[in-house]
């Protein structure tokens, strides 16, 4: 079987030329180029399985790329690496049809393990999650653009994090995701908040969803590791 | 208008209110209506008025010219500083920014080192603790980034009940090493009523008190006696953090809470310096205030005061 092929953009050559050599030590083919331009014509040349684009990059930007590939309806997995850690400049990523996006700087490690998470999730996925507006699963509907979470219609009222931590749940359902990513994709910043905040949250949509965390039918907790959406979810146009 | 122009402008019609009461006084025939002036004789009453108006109407105009220069300069000031910390915010996101390649090369160019084969202990070592410091530099300049981001829009606000919050920072606090929890003691007003629920972000309060009471204990012995109170006072909620610590020297105090700054006798201590900071822009994103009070060798007590909900 062929190497996956990734594709990397970004304006700093050192970053690049040290990404290089760990990315292959995962076992993926690398290809490197240095803006967003040079990004285009590799993906029209080389047919990259995964795309990971640094956002501020000379002549056009990562966004910019992702626009025009999305445009062409080019669905190619692409992960941002985000400069802004906010949650609005996460959010908007998202909505642009980004998979994913990691923040500089970040733990080289987790960047493998986005790769794989994103590849293992297109190959039973025709578009992304993260390009609808609604997600739903069975009577639950997330409306990401107001944030407000329903359920058969009724809005459940939930507090914006108790939303970003569900939306992320479900946008990665079945995977188990750690506290520490909660923290740092809805809260963005992790060191001084606690974990315990993440739990909070967890508690907060278990109970406007009835869910008991015993026998939980929506998030389950995984003892030591984090938490895992069971459902299957859907996007709605 | 400012309270204490409308003050001042009623002493200005004083002299006005103190005409009247004479021209009464002359009217109730207690003075003769007429004063020599000269070869003319003038009625008193007109004379009376004619003087009290002018006086009043004199400091009626120079209290009105005064305060609005007051004004002007109070309004050139705020405007200043909005700028200043505006530049200040600009700049950190700049920092922040020419910081984050630099540091995702370092730490790729480290994975890629300890990924190697074969490894010589010494350097295995050496690169462990490169890695640790790029870590410690990343979670500065984090820090410092969310300093600067820290505002109004990025609040989650609910009601949350106070008691939870100080005993999740309690709990948390528990986490520094070599400090068991045993030496913290939370005592939250129950009697005569329980506290109000506050308004504010949950989590960014946990962060602000939980601050508090890890300072409280890097500050002082592992025997020494820690309190965490709250109580309600005149509508407002007070929070104070007490230790029995070494105290901040009385010439360190005014600059406690400015970014990166640290006492002199803090400097056995691990951290930034950007802990108070991010204390007192939490307090004061909630409508509150920080002061810090303390004695050297004798401990230090931190009051935060919080409004209360009016429900």
């Amino acid at each position: 079987m062929a190497k996956t092929q990734l594709l990397i953009a970004d304006d700093e050559p050192d970053l690049l030329a040290e990404l290089n050599p760990l990315l292959e030590r995962a076992g993926f083919a690398v290809l490197t180029v240095l803006d967003g331009e040079q990004a285009l014509k590799a993906i029209d040349i080389n047919h990259p399985d995964l795309i990971v684009l640094d956002v501020l990059m000379p002549h056009m930007d990562g966004r910019e790329v992702l626009r025009q590939l999305r445009q062409q309806g080019n669905w190619t997995p692409v992960i941002l690496l985000t400069q802004i850690g906010t949650p609005t400049e996460r959010a908007l990523s998202l909505q642009e049809g980004a998979d994913d996006y990691l923040n500089k700087p970040f733990e080289p490690l987790e960047l493998v393990a986005r790769i794989q998470a994103v590849l293992r999730r297109s190959q039973h996925e025709n578009l992304p999650l993260n390009s609808f507006r609604l997600i739903c699963s069975e009577k639950l509907l997330l409306d990401r653009q107001t944030r407000r979470a329903f359920w058969d219609g009724r809005d459940l009222m939930l507090s914006a994090r108790a939303f970003g931590v569900l939306e992320y749940l479900m946008l990665n359902n079945q995977e188990i995701i750690t506290r520490e990513r909660l923290l740092d994709q809805v809260w963005g910043w992790s060191s001084p908040i606690g974990t315990r905040a993440v739990d909070t949250r967890i508690n907060e949509i278990r109970k406007s969803l009835e869910d008991d965390p015993e026998k939980p039918q929506f998030i389950e907790t995984v003892i030591g590791s984090g938490y895992r959406y069971l459902k299957g979810v859907s996007g709605q146009k | 208008m400012s309270k204490s122009v409308s003050h001042r402008l009623i002493l200005a019609l004083l002299p006005l209110f103190l005409g009247i009461l004479f021209v009464f006084l002359i009217k109730s025939n207690l003075f003769e209506n007429y004063v020599v002036l000269g070869h003319f004789h003038v009625d008193l009453i007109a004379l009376c008025l004619l003087i009290s108006c002018i006086l009043s109407l004199c400091f009626v105009i120079i209290i009105l010219t005064q305060s609005k220069k007051k004004s002007d300069q109070d309004r050139k000031i705020a405007h200043e500083r909005e700028i200043q910390s505006l530049e200040r915010q600009r700049f950190m996101y700049r920092l922040d920014h020419e910081m984050k390649n630099p540091l995702t090369t370092i730490r790729l160019g480290i994975t890629n080192l300890q990924d190697r084969q074969v490894n010589d202990p010494d350097e295995t070592e050496t690169l462990n603790r490169i890695g640790y410091q790029a870590q410690r530099l990343q979670t500065l300049v984090e820090d410092m980034r969310r300093l600067a981001d820290l505002d109004e829009a990025s609040m989650d606000i609910e009601d949350n009940s106070l008691a939870d919050i100080l005993e999740e920072a309690v709990t948390q606090s528990r986490s520094l090493p070599g400090r068991d929890q045993s030496s913290v003691q939370l005592t939250v007003q129950e009697v005569p009523w329980p506290l109000a629920p506050i308004r504010g972000d949950r989590d960014l309060l946990v962060i602000a008190f939980r601050n508090l009471i890890e300072n409280a204990l890097k500050f002082s012995e592992s025997s020494g006696q820690i309190e965490v109170r709250a109580t309600e006072d005149n509508h407002r909620i007070l929070v104070e953090v007490a230790d029995s610590g070494r105290g901040i020297p009385p010439e360190d105090l005014q600059y406690i809470g400015t970014e990166l700054y640290r006492a002199k006798n803090a400097q056995d201590q691990p951290g930034s310096g950007l802990g108070l900071a991010m204390v007192k822009r939490i307090v004061e994103l909630h409508h509150g205030r920080i002061e810090i009070n303390s004695r050297l060798g004798q401990g230090t007590v931190a009051r935060v005061v919080l409004p209360m909900k009016v429900s």
